[in-house]
């Protein structure tokens, strides 16, 4: 047997079966191998392109279905990285939607599942609902802004 | 103590670990890991053994799901910390001092930190090695991937925010 068909051989043996979703989602693994803490994960995944494209294809309702059909997925499938994927995909949706959802969500095997959701809505966007109140600034007479905006008057006459 | 992780892809234990005023340390790593689980981290980590070949001085662990950076830098490779608050503690109750490095020359034993923009601490190391206007050269542990010894900035970690600490008593 040539060196080379050694070597093939020995490749395939430990190259493990992955489904299409694992490998759907190989540019997480990376990322989950070097991340030494929660925040690191989440940053450099929601940062990506790949998630970004997750969040805008899918609604929040489609993305809770999908995380919730891996937390019920057979054991062979035990990468977590789709499961990061979703919910960093998750945290570009309103929060009043995603609430709930995630503190129920209980997936078995992603060991930083309580780190991320608080990320997770930390981050995720403010329901429409929410209103900022602040006190109005009025300038000062004689103020530099004042200065300012009436010279720009005098420049636009 | 011990926690047994209902998918059996891996045993989650936690040390007993104190810091030098007996402040409890909050860690916990992974035993038992399934084959297949087992098997899966390999390839990835080995890819990026691939992908840093050449670039780095050598690597010493492959693989590993026993320790992070963290607890190599902490806990003599024996668990994961996670939390950077965590980290922070250490530093505090274990008596570190911040190098400033224009007027203390980084000797080998010294702590690096990677502080992100966020303030969240992604990677630690060791110094081994200083040299003459080069970057120190550091021991440190990329997630469950491999242990690697390195330039302080030949990693996947963002080396833009670097503090040194040394315990000096």
């Amino acid at each position: 047997m040539t060196r080379r068909k050694v070597r093939n051989r020995v490749k395939k043996k430990i190259k493990p079966r992955r489904s299409p979703l694992v490998r759907q989602f190989g540019f997480a693994h990376p990322i989950c191998v070097v991340a030494n803490t929660p925040a690191y994960l989440y940053k450099h995944l929601r940062s990506r392109q790949e998630v970004f494209d997750v969040a805008k294809s899918h609604t929040s309702a489609e993305l809770m279905r999908l995380l919730d059909r891996l937390s019920r997925r057979p054991k062979g499938d035990m990468s977590p990285a789709p499961v990061y994927v979703y919910l960093a995909a998750l945290s570009f949706k309103p929060s009043k939607e995603i609430k709930g959802f995630l503190a129920s969500y209980q997936p078995e095997g992603v060991k930083w599942m309580p780190e991320m959701r608080g990320l997770v809505l930390a981050s995720a966007k403010m329901s429409p609902s929410t209103t900022l109140s602040y006190a109005q600034a009025a300038p000062d007479a004689g103020s530099d802004y004042e200065a300012t905006f009436q010279n720009f008057e005098k420049v636009v006459k | 103590m011990r926690l047994i992780d209902p998918t059996k892809n891996y045993t989650v234990r936690k040390l007993r670990l104190d810091a030098r005023d007996c402040t409890k340390i909050e860690n916990e790593h992974y035993h038992e890991l399934s084959p297949d689980y087992e098997k899966m981290i390999s390839v990835d980590a080995e890819a990026y053994c691939k992908d840093y070949a050449g670039k780095v001085r050598c690597f010493r662990v492959r693989v590993s799901a026993f320790y992070n950076c963290h607890g190599l830098t902490f806990a003599n490779r024996r668990t994961c910390i996670h939390d950077a608050n965590v980290v922070r503690l250490i530093i505090e109750r274990d008596g570190y001092r911040k190098i400033d490095v224009f007027r203390d020359p980084i000797i080998p034993g010294d702590i690096v930190l990677y502080v992100a923009a966020d303030n969240d601490i992604e990677h630690s190391g060791i110094v081994v090695g200083v040299g003459e206007k080069q970057p120190p050269l550091i021991i440190s542990k990329w997630g469950t991937g491999p242990e690697v010894v390195h330039s302080v900035d030949r990693c996947p970690y963002d080396a833009t925010r670097i503090e040194y600490y040394r315990v000096t008593t």
